[in-house]
């Protein structure tokens, strides 16, 4: 079905980049596991793929394959073509002649990728001089220019500094930049955005298609999210538990989408416009923009003129050593309602979760929750108060205690409130597991053994487990699958409606805001920019920076 | 060097301080709860056996052992201030003295073998992290597990019984010319390496497995290159904070290989100077570890961030997460 439809350069012949029936199984002593199955796919010279698939789709095997990069005892079947040149049983030897050089590798994380002891300069320059050897008269300079190619300022500085002192956006520009020291005539792009902050991942986006389309790179593309994909590629290619289930140009695909799995990632993408009126819960009284100061019983948590200050190393933000992660922040959550704290990284969106969290004691102004001011709560008041408000994480990994079964770790709040006798907490805890929809059969499980979302649901029935008023959740859905995101979310939604509860939900993705939230605040650089219902926010932004978070979602045109 | 780095240098050396007055104190208290007495070494020493109580008097006067043990111990440690560490009961000769001319042969040894270690535990790490070999790699980490657990005084007798007794190669005692070096200075190695060898193939392993290594791999670099210029730097961070537990394991590798191969040097002095209750020796010489202990890891703490770009020294404990 890939014939006809290349709509760009047609007239190269040899496509850049093909991959006819390729499987690859990875073998260790324990078992087998073929990641990917009869996967066949090409790029045309000069244009863009976007492979589309969630965790465990098979793509980072298909990344490490177009890299040479699997591991040593993984079976490879099929044919697989660099430029027309066979590489399926290629030698370390011939990749090494083919690495950065014909293909280059936009690498995930920038926070990871590069090497914190070498500065930005040297790190760039390895690669240059390693790839243009000796012909590159100055490698200093042509590692200046690259630099100044992806749009850093002041490239001279940059390359003095280490990774730890640049921004995630810069470093990302960074990994550009190293791609392009070889000069490709292919790049591959792992998840080149998903590591940052939405208005910086389009300022990402955008250089790379560019610089992809002024030098006439093939970009493959690799992403969880199918909205970026719509966004920038010229095909797509979707894949579902190793297999490549669909493909064709972006705009047939967004069209007629022939699979059920592609029509629901579609319909998963996170649209804004949609509003959610249909909740109706909204009195007049308890709208978000009702400008009462008064600390009635409808509030939840209210944030009175929040000021917290850190000392940190000097820089921009903290011109005398002293940073404002909050500056003077008013802001309130009402009862059963949910309360959307969205910011872009360093808002201070963390910093106001961890105070109303009694976590950490704000430099002025004070913090109070359900009645409670945080600030004249010590020892046991304090923790009886705690029993209240609980806290469901951003990674559920790393939140739940690995050495702990699912039922340890669900029983654990019960025990240290002191719940019942042990057969009373067992019923609670089998209760709790219910309710956020897993079979009782986790109970014996440990963390390592669940997937993503179903760790997250185990943090939630622990958040539940002493029938808190108030649940604070940070960035909930962020580490997990789209399809899976959509679950929770709804659980999520289920859980506050038959339990009453008032959410207060950090995140970064305004998208996932508008699908749960009832109110919006929206923090930048410390500061409460815009704050109202959800539907005057997001549909009506009053402020500039508002609107600029809302143009960067993908997926908007 | 701003104000908040002297400031902080200020505090370390108050902690030097600390640590310093603490393992003098701590080996005073131990040494007198042992139940034994002072001056029958001191008598023993001088061949005065059989001294009447009257001499007896006139010695504890003279060591001033006479007086209460917290005056006894103001006493010394105002001394140990002004640089006098005493005199041995065991030798009558001045403590910095017999420290001072045993010290040379001592750091001789264990410079060499926390060199050799280095050397060793470098080169088993590079090995493993260069080699594709799985067989191989699995041997090379199972050196230093089985090592770092090897007493190292039977070690010493091992290597004396086979490369003195059996081979002739080498002397099994004694402190003439290099030869006599050899066996100590591998002996003391053992343990250096062993620790230094396993953080090291950690280090670099969970270099090798981070991503900016892929990263460097999927820009061409060959296999080389990236151990050399990306994987030793970062792997070998966490080794570095432990070379003053190295240091301080040459301080008991010291008294031990010093004993097996008989060689007079500070690890023997420690070792005969416990046995015979010789207080001030063992003052003296626990003083001048601790501070070489401390010496160590200050030196180690300022030269950190020179390696690692993303320490900074700081003088408050307040740290934006």
């Amino acid at each position: 079905m890939n014939a006809a439809n290349g709509n760009r350069t047609e007239s190269a012949g040899t496509p850049a980049l093909e991959v006819a029936d390729v499987s690859v199984t990875y073998r260790t002593k324990r078992r087998t596991v073929e990641a990917v199955r009869h996967v066949s796919f090409r790029a045309d010279a000069g244009s863009v793929l976007a492979i589309v698939g969630e965790s465990g789709s098979g793509k980072s095997t298909i990344v490490n394959a177009l890299l040479g990069l699997l591991p040593q005892g993984t079976d490879v079947e099929g044919r697989f073509l660099l430029e027309g040149r066979d590489m399926t049983h290629a030698d370390e030897r011939d990749w090494l002649s083919v690495r950065g050089g014909l293909i280059g590798f936009v690498p995930q994380d920038p926070q990871s990728s590069l090497d914190p002891t070498m500065r930005i300069g040297d790190q760039i320059a390895e690669i240059v001089r390693l790839h243009r050897g000796r012909e590159a008269g100055d490698v200093r300079a042509e590692s200046l220019r690259l630099l100044a190619e992806v749009g850093i300022d002041d490239p001279g500085l940059r390359a003095r500094q280490y990774p730890h002192e640049l921004s995630g956006g810069l470093k990302q520009r960074v990994l550009i930049a190293q791609a392009l020291a070889g000069d490709p005539r292919i790049i591959v792009a792992d998840e080149p955005t998903s590591a940052l902050d939405v208005t910086v991942q389009k300022v990402v986006l955008d250089l790379l298609a560019s610089l992809v389309r002024r030098r006439g790179i093939t970009l493959v593309m690799i992403t969880h999210d199918l909205a970026v994909a719509a966004d920038r590629a010229d095909r797509i290619l979707v894949m579902l538990h190793g297999e490549a289930i669909e493909q064709n140009d972006t705009a047939t695909l967004l069209a007629h989408p022939s699979r059920d799995y592609t029509r629901r990632l579609l319909a998963l993408v996170p649209k804004i416009d949609n509003g959610n009126g249909g909740d109706g819960a909204m009195a007049d009284g308890a709208s978000a923009t009702d400008g009462n100061d008064g600390d009635d019983e409808r509030t939840a948590v209210s944030w009175l003129d929040v000021t917290r200050e850190y000392r940190a190393a000097v820089s921009e933000r903290a011109p005398h050593g002293v940073l404002t992660a909050v500056d003077h922040v008013s802001l309130k959550a009402y009862r059963g309602r949910t309360l959307a704290i969205v910011g872009e990284s360093g808002s201070g969106k963390s910093t106001l979760l961890s105070m109303a969290l009694a976590l950490n004691k704000p430099t002025s102004g004070a913090v109070r929750v359900l009645g409670d001011d945080l600030g004249a709560l010590r020892g046991r008041a304090l923790r009886q108060a705690r029993r209240n408000f609980q806290l469901v994480q951003q990674n559920p990994f790393d939140s739940l205690d690995p050495s702990l079964t699912v039922r340890q770790s669900i029983e654990e709040p019960l025990r240290a409130f002191g719940y019942g006798t042990a057969a009373r907490r067992e019923v609670r805890v089998r209760e709790l597991v219910d309710r956020v929809a897993l079979p009782q059969t986790v109970l014996k499980a440990r963390p390592g053994e669940l997937s993503g979302g179903q760790s997250q649901r185990v943090a939630i029935a622990r958040a539940l487990a002493v029938e808190p008023q108030l649940v604070f959740l940070d960035e909930p859905v962020s580490a997990l699958d789209v399809s899976v995101q959509d679950q929770i979310l709804r659980l999520l939604a289920g859980l506050q409606r038959d339990l009453g509860l008032t959410y207060v939900f950090v995140s970064h993705n305004l998208a996932v805001v508008s699908e749960i939230a009832d109110d919006v605040a929206v923090m930048c650089r410390g500061r409460l920019v815009e704050y109202g219902t959800v539907e005057r926010v997001l549909r009506h932004p009053a402020e500039a920076y508002t609107r600029q978070l809302l143009d960067a979602i993908p997926g908007r045109g | 060097m701003t104000k908040a780095n002297l400031a902080y240098l200020g505090r370390r050396l108050l902690q030097a301080v600390v640590v310093l007055w603490a393992s003098y104190t701590l080996t005073f208290i131990i040494l007198h709860l042992l139940p034994s007495d002072p001056m029958q070494t001191i008598l023993q020493s001088r061949g005065q056996d059989d001294a009447s109580a009257q001499e007896i008097a006139a010695l504890a006067h003279q060591y001033g052992l006479d007086r209460p043990v917290l005056v006894q111990y103001a006493a010394m440690m105002l001394a140990a201030l002004h640089g006098d560490l005493g005199v041995s009961y065991m030798q009558g000769e001045s403590v910095s003295g017999l420290i001072a001319s045993r010290l040379g042969m001592t750091l001789g040894v264990s410079l060499l073998a926390i060199a050799l270690a280095v050397v060793v535990a470098f080169g088993l790490a590079f090995l493993a992290a260069y080699t594709r070999h799985p067989a191989l790699r699995g041997l090379l980490g199972f050196v230093p597990n089985v090592t770092i657990s090897v007493p190292i005084f039977w070690v010493g007798l091992l290597l004396m019984q086979v490369f003195s007794f059996s081979l002739g190669w080498l002397p099994a005692m004694g402190a003439d010319g290099w030869e006599t070096m050899v066996l100590p200075v591998v002996t003391m190695s053992i343990p250096p390496a062993a620790l230094l060898g396993r953080m090291l193939m950690n280090g670099f392993d969970e270099a090798l497995a981070s991503p900016f290594i892929t990263a460097a791999r999927a820009r061409g670099l060959g296999r080389g290159r990236l151990v050399l210029r990306h994987v030793v730097k970062n792997g070998s961070l966490p080794a570095f904070t432990v070379l003053g537990m190295i240091v301080g394991s040459t301080v008991t590798g010291a008294i031990v290989a010093e004993t097996v191969f008989s060689r007079q040097g500070v690890g023997m002095l420690i070792q005969q100077s416990v046995q015979a209750q010789d207080i001030p020796v063992v003052q003296g010489c626990v003083l001048l570890a601790a501070a070489a202990f401390v010496v160590i890891n200050l030196a180690v703490d300022m030269i950190y961030p020179v390696f690692d770009p993303r320490i900074i020294v700081r003088t408050a404990g307040k740290e934006r997460s």
